[in-house]
């Protein structure tokens, strides 16, 4: 019965968002259904990003949304090439990235490229800060991310075209197209994207004189499919089919040249991806089946010539028992075949793995809840802990507050990635996984539906952190580095109305202190410092006000300090920088459709930084884009 | 209110005489060890163009880093500075990463003209008359091999790049004896001895990858060949090439050579230290001294220690260098030891100190 409680539930819920979507013309945040473990993470800090924030996004990628939204630092190599993120202080391993419920990291490089996942191509983005390994495996010590489009069971159609025209060579074109009756529903999202990025730079030659130069070697090329169909199946299930191509084909944008006559030789990225995920959801009197079949193949081609590859199968299945009205119980396992071909591993490798899980939702007294989960994943060789994660949430309200404490102590781990242990003669096979020991303490505070506060601490060791070393005149991966990070996360957010015009503020902060406790040695010259490329500040400041048929966004993110990979040279930090990125947008509504012209101006201040050490960054620059949405006021 | 501001300014005064005394102590280590230090080359973190040059005095005991950058304005050497070579008071360093040579003036570090670009991942560099020979790897084929490798040939006085040798695979250390030039193919298992007066060649067959040269003026060559992850123990070590006809003399087992081959020689032509490296699972390095007279490795490593990285012999004083790379994870250090392996200083040095240059 409580099955077809939750099922007419968020059926109620979805028609009714669909409802609102059809009568707003102000963009506004559209709540969701929630990811399939979100009850079991109350103690964890989450952001969801809202509509609006998406639509800022545009053609950006994963990288430009965090930067934009989130307190999360992403360390670029040069102007959309290789973007990796530190989460709360941890390295580029340490964040999990999955797409319903496929861990999208390389399996051989153990990380992403964040500038590999195109915005444009998703409905939903949470974020959720800290450990979560207990839930969701490998890689989430320092934080995870879900990519995702939930079904919204369209009825109709709904279209919605755009295209950009942007400094430095840019161009992006793209299509979502929503057809459904209700009974079945088909999403599509397709897009190219095209960036010259031969934007300038000023350099100080060897006499001190300043000269302009345009970045080379820095071409950006992407393609992008993701199709999905949803069908409900009898009264109280529903199947999802999903696959996402994508091709992305990228420069290595270089050094920054030391004189004018230099020419740097350039590399260059070809990714290709296919994603595909087929998942179907039963909703039982007091229980919920989820099971889901995936594939996914990786591909790189490095400079035309070097490929690496790898195949995986997956397959998962858990259940969620609604014991109670205070307990929910859920227990699943998923398993993984994976091929790889890279030169450098036995030619025939092949890696079976699988996990296995069991969460706990237990309501203690009213408003207080309280969740353990517990993961464990199988590979073989190499021994991986079994990550508890024990959180509790207690909210109250008063008036027009509502207060939310939040608590959570977890264990969370790596396992190395397949360079790590399959490597040719270097790789290892007896690594440990990497370790992650973390609390955090939160608190969330909602007045009326306006104001929203959210403040986060948290204390975290990562153990057995694997560092390659040169030991013994050959570069073998050790785990070597234990780090302490904690720090101070706020969020804060404020909707208002002046007269007719509405106004959204937000600001966030974030305080991270990342220090090496042991390094790749003794006498690691790093020890007792902070880590390099963590800055130990960012904040952001976001105002958006719309008036009539205007909007106006302005977005403020500002990146402290970082320490250069010689972190005691002082010579080898990179300054500190504040980026203003200024839009304004028109919306004609026509009936029931609706055309919106926006013009977008980034690094408004014309601010030279350096995000990554001796990699330019672009000045100013600008961004027109057309929205045309058909049958779709959003 | 006044105290504290009377403090203010005080300790402003201060603070700013601090930095004045500072500044010019280190520019007059960089004056005096112009003249006479011994080039200390960083190569710096992949992909981070942080290659830098220091100077070190073996009289003073001190040290000057990034003398280069320091010098031109703060601009920039590039990424990976894989070597030094010296010649005529100029300096030619080699970049491998940015692919490019600069050359800077031996008394003032200041650069004399626009890089040479016109080179694909050099090496190490030698000379022969007027002209400067550079071992190329060229770009990477299909599964990281090196199937375009070669010499570069660098005319001193237009500082243009004129010509290109044909060699093997990888090529690493170069040397020329005579009229010959030798090219040690690492990603090979062979030597091209190219002469110079005609541009014809040939190949000396090998057991093993060969890495770096040395000549101990007594009319032999030695090689180090190393194991390249793939050649057997038993042909890792030391070998004697004589010079006269390029025929093979003895060779030397050297099992645990360090995967770089790096060796240096004395001035006086008796020793030769060779950096090793102890097999997995030890992360200790160690330097081990040849004799050439009697042809004999020592039982005991002279020197131990981490992450061993360049090594280098003072011709003048005998005294012998090791760069410590601290495994790239921040400012290197070298170590200076005479000849019984004892330390007598021990300097911070900038990223991944590779190798050594004596004037």
């Amino acid at each position: 019965m409580k099955g077809i409680m939750i099922f007419v539930f968020s059926w109620i819920l979805m028609s009714f968002l669909a409802s609102a979507q059809d009568k707003t013309v102000e963009l506004d945040e559209i709540v969701i259904e929630g990811l399939p473990f979100e009850k079991f993470v109350s103690g964890s800090k989450i952001i969801k990003a809202d509509s609006m924030q998406l639509a800022a996004v545009g053609q950006g990628t994963l990288a430009n949304f965090l930067q934009e939204n989130t307190t999360v630092y992403i360390k670029e190599q040069g102007n959309g090439m290789l973007a990796s993120v530190s989460f709360r202080g941890t390295g580029s391993s340490h964040t999990g990235v999955f797409w319903h419920g496929i861990n999208l990291n390389s399996l051989t490089l153990g990380n992403s490229d964040f500038n590999s996942f195109p915005i444009f191509l998703f409905d939903d983005i949470t974020v959720q800060f800290g450990g979560a390994s207990s839930v969701h495996g490998s890689d989430a010590i320092g934080g995870s991310i879900h990519l995702s489009s939930n079904p919204r069971w369209t009825k109709g159609s709904k279209i919605h075209v755009r295209q950009d025209f942007g400094s430095f060579g840019n161009v992006f074109s793209g299509v979502k197209l929503d057809i459904g009756n209700g009974k079945w529903e088909s999403k599509t999202r397709i897009f190219y994207k095209y960036l010259k990025n031969n934007f300038p730079y000023s350099v100080t030659d060897r006499i001190g004189d300043s000269y302009e130069v345009k970045q080379d070697n820095a071409e950006v090329e992407n393609y992008g499919l993701l199709q999905e169909f949803n069908r409900k199946i009898a009264e109280n299930g529903y199947l999802s089919l999903r696959g996402w191509l994508g091709k992305n084909y990228h420069q290595v944008q270089p050094l920054m040249v030391t004189t004018p006559e230099e020419t740097l030789a350039g590399d260059e990225i070809l990714d290709k991806n296919i994603r595909l995920v087929g998942e179907y959801k039963h909703f039982f009197k007091n229980g919920l089946l989820q099971s889901g079949l995936g594939y996914v193949w990786d591909y790189q081609l490095f400079d035309a010539t070097d490929v690496i590859e790898t195949k995986r199968m997956l397959a998962n299945l858990s259940y969620e028992w609604t014991l109670s009205d205070k307990t929910i119980l859920k227990a699943g396992g998923n398993t993984k075949y994976i091929i790889p071909n890279v030169w450098s591993y036995d030619t025939d490798l092949t890696e079976w793995r699988g996990d296995a899980f069991l969460s706990l939702h237990q309501e203690l007294i009213q408003n207080w809840s309280a969740n353990l989960n517990v993961r464990k994943t199988f590979v073989p060789f190499t021994e991986s802990p079994i990550a508890p994660s024990l959180s509790t949430s207690y909210t109250f309200k008063k008036a027009s507050k509502i207060h939310e404490i939040r608590a959570q102590v977890e264990r969370s781990y790596r396992v190395p990635s397949f360079n790590d242990r399959y490597w040719g003669d270097q790789g290892r096979t007896d690594l440990k996984s990497e370790n992650g020991i973390s609390s955090e303490l939160g608190y969330h505070l909602q007045l009326n539906t306006s104001f929203d506060l959210d403040i986060a601490t948290y204390y975290m060791i990562v153990d057995d952190w694997l560092a390659w070393k040169p030991a013994g005149g050959v570069w073998r991966p050790y785990n070597l580095k234990k780090v302490e990070a904690s720090g101070i996360e706020l969020n804060g957010k404020w909707k208002t109305n002046i007269s007719s015009a509405s106004l959204h503020l937000g600001a966030m902060y974030a305080y991270n202190h990342s220090i090496l406790l042991e390094g790749v040695g003794e006498d690691d010259p790093s020890v007792g410092q902070q880590l390099p490329y963590t800055p130990r500040h960012r904040f952001g400041l976001n105002a958006n006000v719309t008036y009539q048929s205007y909007n106006i966004a302005i977005n403020n993110s500002f990146t402290g300090k970082r320490l250069g990979m010689d972190v005691n040279d002082k010579e080898e930090e990179v300054d500190r920088y504040f980026i203003t990125n200024l839009s304004i947008s028109k919306s004609l509504s026509m009936g029931k459709h609706r055309l919106s012209i926006e013009g977008k101006v980034q690094n408004v201040f014309d601010v030279e930084y350096q995000n990554v050490k001796r990699y330019a960054m672009p000045g100013r620059n600008y961004l027109m884009s057309i929205n045309f949405f058909i049958n779709n006021q959003q | 209110m006044n105290k504290f501001r009377n403090f203010l300014s005080v300790a402003v005064v201060m603070a700013g005489t601090l930095f004045f005394i500072s500044c010019d102590e280190n520019n007059d280590i960089e004056k005096e060890l112009e003249s006479n230090g011994v080039v200390v080359v960083n190569e710096g973190n992949f992909g981070a163009g942080n290659g830098s040059i220091s100077l070190y005095s073996e009289d003073s005991l001190k040290i000057a880093n990034n003398v280069v950058k320091n010098a031109n304005s703060g601009s920039e050497i590039g990424s990976l500075v894989q070597s030094v070579y010296a010649h005529d008071g100029v300096g030619y360093i080699i970049c491998n990463a940015s692919d490019k040579i600069e050359f800077i003036s031996m008394e003032d570090n200041d650069y004399l003209a626009n890089p040479e670009t016109d080179v694909s991942a050099p090496r190490y560099m030698t000379v022969a008359g007027d002209m400067g020979y550079i071992s190329c790897w060229g770009p990477w084929g299909a599964n990281y091999d090196l199937p375009n490798s070669y010499v570069a040939v660098l005319d001193l006085t237009t500082r243009k790049i004129i010509d290109s040798l044909d060699c093997s695979s990888g090529p690493e250390g170069i040397i020329a004896v005579g009229n010959n030039l030798y090219v040690a193919n690492s990603y090979d298992t062979t030597i091209t001895i190219i002469d110079l007066a005609d541009e014809t060649s040939s190949v000396l067959k090998l057991n093993a990858a060969p890495l770096h040269f040395a000549n101990d003026g007594s009319g032999s060559l030695w090689v180090t060949l190393g194991s390249a992850f793939k050649h057997a123990a038993v042909h890792v070590g030391l070998q004697e090439i004589n010079i006269s006809d390029n025929s093979l003399g003895v060779f030397v087992q050297v099992s645990d050579l360090s995967g770089s081959g790096k060796m240096a020689i004395d001035g006086s032509g008796e020793n030769i230290y060779v950096l090793t490296a102890q097999p997995y699972p030890s992360t200790a390095t160690e330097v081990f001294a040849f004799n050439i007279s009697t042809k004999t490795l020592g039982n005991t490593a002279l020197i131990s220690g981490e992450n061993f990285y360049g090594i280098g012999v003072n011709p003048d004083t005998d005294m012998i260098y090791v760069g410590d790379s601290k495994a790239f994870a921040g400012s290197g250090k070298i170590y200076v030891y005479d000849q019984t392996g004892i330390m007598v200083d021990e300097q911070t040095a900038s990223i991944a100190p590779n190798g050594f240059l004596f004037n």
